[in-house]
């Protein structure tokens, strides 16, 4: 059962204010309110049994017809009391009916009462007059120009007069209502409100009815708990022409009309058409907590600053990338000037290569140095040909390009701040991309890769000099040397070894030569000034990289070696070599031919080979099948590959023929150092065809020649070493061992061989007088000899003194003498003869003692005749005719070699 | 989306102020050089200075203010005492911070303790000399001012001296931990020092509407306290997992961040009203130019003179005051459920058109707005109508010097067929089937009843904070505007 509390003072112009006011009585001092009918004028408040609130109720009074509404779409009042609904309602947790999906459905019913529905537009129907019967039907009223005369009248009053027949028995104090129900929707975020006028018609109206209905409610009209409800549900906004509804119980007792509009203060309905009313809708009110909204809010700006700042921050950072596609060709550049390479500080650029040249040549790699304070001092032009030189060994930077590459491009990078553009990994990437500063057509500084070829170019230049400055002191160190022979065969080596090359080559090597290899401190007048170099003096990047040379500097080449080697020495080469030589690492010896082998020097000042023997060996070695492998003779023969060895003199020694190999050249040796044989075009020996000459004789000779006793000296015939020539017996009266002469060695062994044919006896082959040193080694001159059991039958009392026995030792003797006067460079050929005869008569004339030096004559000097006379005796007869058929036999051989040799042929 | 959107248009409109000082700040880190304090890389200084600003625009209490229903004592002077107070009070927390971390003063003495202990003394004498403005009359039992403060200080105090005992890091690295937590501590100072203990008691006496105890908005202040320093900290972390970390370069980013926070803080107040001005104009137009020398013939139409342009018009000496109500979508109550002392003073009733008008929410954000009066004409009042044997001519017109483009489809009108067209948008006329109008600064509104017409120019000046400034204003009548009775 519904109930009204109030009535409070209503004014039309302040509606909301008086809700404001009666809710919050209800909400502090509800009873304090008195219960009401609403037949006052005012404002009520609708309330049901169980106290919830469902809506207000406004009953207006005459002062309508001043203060009234004029019009308008909307219901009057409405918008103002569910607004105050909305601020007072919802605060004080009122208890409200009814609630469908949420949403309050409170209802405005504004009441007209009789006193102004009855002057209204849309009048309740009346209470039917009683009719007079004895009226004249006929009788009319007044017409109306519009309406036919009779016509309207009649049929307007038949029908009121049906309606009013119906709801006689109502009440005659009849009302109009206008119903609006609202909808508020509260929530924890937002509360929003609408409201509509509702109509409640007659049951039977097609639409708007409300369905089958007790038969009291049809006649006596809707109970108000009844139409409450279905105006809070089931009631829709009508349609068509404005009308009147069923009747309505009001409280009080009184019956009300609900209408499909409104009445404006001229008691007219409104609006025009009940399909015009609109639906109003309430502001929409933010209901959060305070709480929520406020961190709400924060969470908000923090995050739209967060975005705001970094959105700000990577926009300009993509904005400020280059664009590398879709643009138009760029130009290309004109090349900048070398004093700005990368940086219009031009010398901070410079400190930063040098820098990185300095970092990378101790074997760092690029981006990993630290050159943030660098200063350029040092000269680094051969560092940079080291790096430069990296790509000859086979060895790049990490990034694929060349080291010095890398170190120019790392510096341009680290001057330009490393843009990532030339980042060799993108963006965060320290490596610089070579690629990108080198190579790029777009992007790469042209300035740089001028500078980079200007240096390379100066490295390409200063490269061969360096090689050549090496190649002449690894020479020097290993052939020859300062003085003598030595110095000739060393002449003869570079000489060979430059034929061909340029003058700046030549003098390079001669360079490397004459002075030590440490001794150059920079590259300009490295092999001494020439016309070549001048011109790199002027160029501005190649200067720019030098630097100051104080006195402990390392030399150039060692700065070269270390930048270009620093991670893997060499392990062959010139540069191998030059490693091991200038870190005192050589030594040894490597094998030649002929059981030959040469010194390795330790260093560059220890020397090497210094006879040509030994260098013809090598030579001869390294040409083979099978050639011996040392780092420095490698280079060696490399730089003699068109030198022609003079040995062996005069022919290939047999390897199968008497004595060994090696006698058999070191008898060449004897016979051309004893002008016995001279190599010629017609000789077809080595010699033939080469201008290389024979430079060291007395050293080959002396090489040759071993003056120890049998069983002393190096001639071991067997094993692997050098056999030397040996003569079997050389001794005084005493037995001692006398330390023969070039002359008597090279005779016997001349002999030994056959050089100096038809002076042994013929019945006696050269191998028998000569002997071995050890049996089957092939080595000439054994004690076991023909000639050394004759000497030694000489000298000892009793022995045979036959003349074979004498004769075998006076071809030693005589032999001697003979190469005494050929090798004798004063005396022509054509003097020979008559010198040796002459030498021979003075070995008669000669005492023992004169002849001790001598044992081969000193024994057969008593059999010697003097002047012309034989020795007396018969017993040293024979002896006497051994010697003089052996002084015959020498004497034809003295005549042949002078006439040869006069003649320019072989013996 | 476009709620959204307007949401992030409407921030920056209101936060002017704010936005202006990060202006101003982004204009000055340009030119401060690196020798000077400000260009610190912890950015102390630095936010010290933004937090200066942001005292001077917008520190308010954190606290609930006084009692609504009393009326505060304004005095000028000592208000800008106060003011001064404020502004001060973060660079004297910057001084105790810095004196705690064991810095030299910027002239590179050991001053430094000295000296923060005499900026703490003025900022203290200032805001006791600033203590008139905004006093209350009702002073009811409860804690003692002096102890609360007295505690409040030291607590504070020794808040930021531990901050600055514990920050080790050189001032030559970007801000970290204990440099936000310093923000913090200097927003909760700023939301503490206009706080009343007064305003506590008052509210505590009264109790609440619903019969419950008072609660301090413990929120508040804890969101002042831990908001920007968690804030600050984020950006820092941001920044740096970034690789981009935080330095003076950075300092516009920090400035940006103290700022919003201010926004947050301390959001800018509703005005319940804003005061309008409409200024009475007449046409400037009317006179014809003469053609050729000679009056223009007859058939030619008039120029100027049948048409009010809104852009040709000239103030006249009289103006009216028009104060428009801001409706907040906020329920007051719910914000503060203070019992009322007494009821509060109705209002003059409206008795016109005008009287209906107000500054309502903005449609899609939900926020209050003062920028656009919205009439609404849901009864109709003082709107020409024709009735039986009654004929009212009033008739209301708004004419819109630029009108917003792109609103709605109403099609161009024009007066006569010579005339030009009038954009749609700048003629708004209220007759039977308006509901509602809208007003904005510089709008033209023509009232005429019986005959009678004047035009005015609307001016929407300043806003109206106080509720108790609106208690005896008197409503607009049609009478006051065209003098007809």
């Amino acid at each position: 059962m519904i109930r009204l509390l109030g009535p409070v003072p209503f004014d039309t112009a302040a509606a909301g204010r008086a809700a404001r006011s009666l809710l919050s009585r209800l909400a502090t001092a509800p009873a304090e309110i008195p219960v009401g009918q609403g037949s006052l004028p005012g404002l009520y408040l609708v309330m049901d049994d169980s106290g919830a609130l469902r809506g207000f109720w406004v009953t207006l009074g005459a002062s309508w017809l001043d203060e009234g509404t004029v019009g308008g779409v909307t219901p009057p009042f409405a918008k103002a009391l569910l607004d105050a609904a909305t601020e007072e309602l919802w605060w004080a947790r009122f208890q409200v009916a009814p609630m469908v999906l949420g949403a309050w459905r409170p209802l405005i019913i504004v009441e007209w009462p009789a006193s102004l529905a009855d002057r209204s537009s849309l009048a309740p129907p009346g209470v039917p007059a009683e009719v007079d019967p004895a009226a004249d039907p006929t009788r009319r009223g007044p017409s109306r120009w519009l309406v036919p005369d009779g016509l309207e009248e009649s049929v307007a009053s038949e029908i009121q007069q049906a309606t009013s027949a119906r709801w006689a028995h109502l009440p005659p104090a009849r009302s109009l209502l206008c119903i609006v129900r609202g909808s508020l929707r509260w929530t924890r975020a937002v509360h929003e409100g609408r409201f509509e006028l509702v109509y409640i018609a007659e049951p039977e109206a097609e639409g708007l009815g409300i369905g089958s209905m007790p038969a009291s409610w049809t006649r006596d009209g809707l109970p108000a708990d009844e139409w409450v409800e279905i105006a809070s549900g089931q009631a829709t906004r009508p349609e068509g022409e404005h009308q009147l509804g069923h009747p309505l119980q009001l409280p009080g007792g009184r019956i009300g009309f609900p209408m499909s509009g409104w009445l404006s203060r001229e008691l007219d309905i409104h609006p025009s058409r009940p399909i015009d009313a609109a639906v109003g809708q309430l502001v929409s009110r933010d209901t959060r907590s305070q709480v929520l909204a406020q961190a709400t809010l924060a969470a908000a700006v923090t995050a739209w600053v967060l975005m705001g700042t970094l959105a700000f921050s990577g926009g300009l950072r993509w904005l400020s990338r280059p664009t590398v596609q879709g643009a138009a060709p760029a130009l290309e550049p004109a090349a900048q000037p070398a004093f700005s390479v990368c940086s219009a500080d031009h010398g901070r650029f410079v400190d930063q290569l040098s820098c990185q040249v300095e970092y990378i040549a101790a074997g760092g790699e690029p981006g990993k140095a630290s050159c943030a304070d660098a200063r350029h001092e040092t000269d680094l032009q051969a560092s940079w040909c080291g790096l430069r030189d990296r790509t000859l060994d086979g060895t790049n930077a990490p990034s694929g390009y060349p080291w010095a590459d890398a170190a120019a491009a790392q510096a341009c990078f680290e001057v330009l701040d490393k843009p990532w553009e030339y980042a060799l990994g993108g963006i965060g990437d320290t490596v610089a991309n070579p690629g990108k500063l080198l190579e790029d057509p777009k992007l790469r500084v042209n300035s740089l890769v001028e500078l980079v070829a200007s240096l390379d170019a100066g490295c390409n230049a200063y490269r061969e000099r360096m090689e050549k400055l090496v190649d002449g002191a690894i020479l020097a160190a290993h052939v020859g040397g300062e003085d003598g022979e030595a110095k000739a065969l060393q002449d003869q080596a570079f000489a060979v070894a430059t034929q061909g090359q340029s003058p700046t080559s030549r003098l390079c090597m001669e360079a490397g030569r004459s002075q030590p290899i440490e001794a150059s401190t920079e590259l300009f007048g490295l092999c001494g000034a020439d016309s070549a170099e001048d011109s790199w003096r002027e160029v501005v990047p190649w200067r720019a990289l030098g630097g100051e040379h104080p006195h402990d500097v390392p030399s150039v080449i060692d700065r070269y070696v270390a930048a270009r080697f620093a991670a893997a020495p060499p392990r062959e080469g010139r540069w191998a070599c030059h490693s091991l030589l200038a870190a005192s690492l050589g030594g040894g010896v490597s094998p030649g031919v002929w059981d030959q082998v040469v010194p390795a020097p330790e260093s560059y000042r220890s020397g090497g080979t210094r006879n040509q023997l030994g260098l013809d060996s090598w030579i001869l070695a390294s040409r083979t099948d099978n050639p011996p492998s040392d780092v420095c003779w490698n280079e060696v023969a490399r730089m003699l590959a068109a030198y022609t060895p003079a040995h062996p003199l005069l022919s290939e020694p047999k390897p199968d023929g008497w004595p060994s190999a090696e006698q058999q050249v070191c008898g060449q040796v004897c016979a051309d150092y004893f002008h016995l044989a001279k190599p010629s075009s017609a000789s077809g020996g080595p010699l033939a065809s080469t201008a290389t000459a024979w430079a060291t004789p007395g050293s080959d000779l002396a090489a040759c020649v071993d003056r120890s006793a049998p069983g002393l000296g190096r001639a071991g015939g067997i094993d692997d070493r050098f056999d030397k020539l040996a003569i079997p017996w050389n001794r005084a009266r005493d037995g001692s061992w006398v330390a023969p002469e070039y002359a008597d060695v090279c005779a016997f062994n001349l002999l030994a061989q056959g050089l100096v044919p038809d002076v042994l006896p013929a019945d006696l082959p050269a191998t028998s007088w000569a002997g071995q040193s050890v049996p089957g080694s092939k080595i000439a001159g054994g004690v076991t000899g023909a000639a050394a059991q004759a000497a030694a039958a000489l000298v000892e009392y009793g022995r045979n003194r036959s003349s074979a026995t004498c004769g075998r030792v006076a071809v030693q003797c005589f032999v001697r003498q003979m190469l005494d006067v050929t090798g004798d460079p004063s005396l022509g050929p054509q003097l020979w003869p008559e010198t040796w005869k002459r030498r021979v008569d003075d070995l008669s004339r000669a005492s023992s003692d004169d002849l001790a030096d001598e044992p081969w004559c000193r024994v057969i000097r008593p059999f010697l005749p003097v002047d012309g006379r034989l020795p007396e005796g018969e017993l040293d007869y024979p002896c006497v005719v051994g010697v003089t058929e052996a002084r015959e036999r020498v004497a034809r051989a003295v005549n042949r070699f002078a006439a040869g040799v006069t003649e320019g042929a072989k013996p | 989306m476009i709620a959204m959107l307007r949401r992030l248009a409407i921030s920056p409109r209101s936060n002017l102020d704010l936005l202006a000082a990060w202006v101003a700040t982004v204009a000055v880190h340009t030119v401060v050089p690196d020798e000077v304090i400000l260009a610190r890389l912890d950015l102390v200084p630095w936010f010290t200075l933004c937090m200066t600003l942001v005292a001077v625009l917008r520190a308010q209490p954190l606290g609930d203010p006084h009692h609504p229903s009393l009326s505060v004592r304004r005095a000028s002077w000592s208000g800008l005492f106060g003011r001064v107070g404020y502004a001060l009070a973060p660079i004297a927390t910057l001084l105790v911070y810095d004196a705690a971390a064991g810095r030299a003063d910027p002239w590179g003495t050991d001053l430094l303790t000295p000296i923060a202990a005499a900026a703490c003394l003025v900022v203290a004498v200032l805001l006791t000399i600033g203590n008139a403005q905004g006093l209350t009359s009702w002073n009811p039992p409860g804690p003692n001012t002096f102890v609360v403060w007295t505690l409040r200080g030291l607590l504070f105090l020794g808040v930021v001296v531990v901050l600055g005992h514990y920050n080790t890091a050189p001032v030559t690295r970007g801000p970290g931990a204990t440099a936000a937590a310093l923000l913090g501590a200097q927003f909760l100072a700023l939301g503490l020092l206009p706080d009343r203990i007064q305003s506590y008691r008052q509210r505590r006496a009264a109790g609440r509407r619903d019969g419950k105890m008072h609660n301090p908005p413990a929120f508040r202040f804890l969101l002042a306290a831990f908001g920007p320093s968690l804030g600050l900290g984020l950006l820092i972390v941001v920044h740096d997992a970034l690789g981009m970390t935080i330095s003076f370069t950075q300092s516009t980013v920090v400035s940006l961040h103290v700022f919003a926070w201010a926004a947050v803080i301390w959001p800018p107040r509703v005005p319940v009203a804003v005061s309008c001005i409409l200024h009475e104009v007449v046409p400037s137009g009317g006179g014809d130019p003469a053609v050729g020398g000679t009056k223009a013939s007859f058939d030619l139409p008039a120029k100027g003179a049948l048409r009010l342009d809104p852009l040709a018009i000239k103030r006249v000496s009289i103006l009216h005051h028009w104060v428009v109500p801001v409706q907040d979508p906020r329920i007051e109550d719910f914000d503060d459920p203070v019992r009322l002392l007494w009821s509060r003073p109705s209002l003059p009733l409206p008795y016109h058109v005008l009287g209906e008008a107000t500054f309502e929410p903005d449609d899609a954000t939900q926020l209050p707005q003062w920028h656009t009066i919205t009439i609404r004409l849901d009864e109709q009042r003082d709107v020409g109508r024709l009735s039986d044997g009654n004929v009212q001519t009033r008739r209301l017109a708004v004419l819109r010097p630029f009108p917003t483009r792109g609103r709605g489809g109403a099609r161009t009108v024009r007066t006569y067929r010579w005339d030009k067209r009038v954009a749609p948008g700048a003629l708004q006329v209220v007759d039977a089937t308006t509901q509602s109008i809208e007003l904005r600064n510089g709008d033209l509104l023509v009232l005429s009843t019986e005959g009678v017409a004047r035009a005015f120019e609307l001016e929407i000046a300043a806003p109206i904070f106080a509720s108790d400034e609106l208690a005896h204003r008197r409503g607009p009548h049609l009478e006051d505007y065209v003098g007809v009775s």
